[in-house]
């Protein structure tokens, strides 16, 4: 899993889990302001998408990932190489 | 010689004045429900004019002793677990002890929201040790004056309170093994600062809420480990009440039942140290408990410093 496309498919898999009220469209620049994805729900994808992809995201870079690309784009470049 | 150790009796200590969503929606300029969503909080408690955490701490370790049946001449060791008080010099444990009428051994402890989890496995070990036939474990925060509505994810999540246990010789091993474990890279996380004359009270939520539900369910899983029991065993999850989504998604990735789970958070909001003895007594005064049951505890926030364990309910 190695292009952003396939990470933020998982992204969104873990969204759809966490919002599972949500029935609207997920595209990788979907924001999580517009979807009500809150702010301590967005630490849940965070902390999820850290274990799926073996990643640490620093509490500095959370308020940060505002869309599902800023997640995908952060695992891309910080996972480790396999 | 080593003995055993077991929690003999728990009380609680809400202050009289009851504050609701209601009271606070204005001040904070939000509405009752976005706390109640936010939160899971309906209700917190304040001290009065006559309420402070020296007067709780005594009121409730008075009633904890006397739940307890313990005689008072054989208690040997008083610990005052609190955060918010703002005298440093001296610790007020010996005036908790003389306020009971003891002269035995008795000191503070400052790990915050993990203070009760602490003081108990410090009590425990001292109990087993032979250091202490008895001793007393208190927590006691008064918060409450240290919030501004300015500041509504600290106004409307964090009461005053006190709770406390007393620990006892026993031939059994009641009180596990603590688990415990630190990060002071996070020290921002939850702080306190003067402003002005006042002490104000800062926190991150997100960033306590990532710490909190990525670490504490493999502290909690540990905790069971060092007893020599399985999640499956235990009846109760009393994890520190810090509020409740905290304490669902604890529940949740730790697959504890629904039904098995302390939410005294809803009724009492955070009281740091004594968030832990306040759910475990209002879980023993609602009947629904036995005695023997296992219990998990878990207390963990600003540092930030966790500790738990596994004990059998009085």
């Amino acid at each position: 899993m190695n292009t952003t496309e396939e990470i933020s498919s998982e992204v969104i898999r873990i969204i759809r889990e966490l919002i599972p009220e949500y029935s609207g469209e997920l595209t990788s620049t979907t924001s999580f302001e517009d979807i009500g994805l809150d702010s301590l729900s967005r630490v849940d994808l965070v902390v999820e998408t850290e274990a799926l992809f073996d990643v640490e995201v620093p509490d500095s870079e959370v308020p940060k990932l505002v869309r599902i690309s800023d997640v995908a784009g952060f695992v891309l470049a910080n996972r480790a190489a396999v | 010689m080593t003995y055993g150790s077991a929690i003999t009796g728990l009380a609680g200590y809400r202050p009289s004045r009851v504050v609701t969503n209601e009271d606070l929606a204005g001040p904070a300029g939000v509405t009752p429900q976005w706390i109640e969503e936010r939160t899971g909080i309906r209700t917190r408690h304040e001290c009065g004019p006559d309420e402070d955490i020296l007067s709780m701490a005594i009121t409730v370790a008075t009633k904890a002793l006397t739940a307890s049946g313990v005689d008072p001449a054989e208690v040997d060791l008083v610990v005052l677990a609190t955060a918010t008080k703002l005298q440093l010099i001296p610790g007020w444990a010996p005036q908790v002890a003389s306020g009971m009428g003891l002269r035995c051994g008795a000191f503070d402890l400052n790990a915050v929201c993990g203070g009760f989890s602490y003081a108990l496995a410090m009590a425990s070990n001292a109990v087993k040790m032979g250091d202490a036939r008895n001793a007393i474990v208190i927590g006691s925060e008064q918060i409450r004056h240290m919030l501004q509505p300015e500041k509504p994810d600290t106004f409307v999540i964090f009461g005053d309170g006190a709770g406390a246990a007393v620990v006892s010789r026993s031939e059994h091993q009641h009180i596990g093994p603590a688990v415990w474990g630190s990060d002071g890279s996070r020290e921002h996380v939850i702080y306190t600062e003067r402003v002005g004359a006042e002490h104000h009270v800062f926190m991150d939520g997100p960033s306590v809420y990532k710490w909190s539900t990525k670490d504490m369910p493999a502290a909690a899983r540990k905790a069971c480990d060092l007893a020599g029991v399985s999640l499956e065993d235990v009846r109760w999850f009393v994890p520190h009440q810090a509020n409740r989504r905290i304490v669902d998604t604890l529940a949740r990735v730790l697959r504890f039942p629904d039904e098995g789970v302390a939410r005294d958070v809803v009724v009492t909001g955070n009281t740091s140290s004594a968030s832990i003895p306040l759910a475990l007594n209002a879980l023993r005064e609602s009947g629904r408990t036995s005695p023997g049951d296992l219990a998990l505890l878990i207390g963990f926030g600003a540092g930030v410093t966790y500790a738990g364990q596994v004990v059998r309910l009085p």
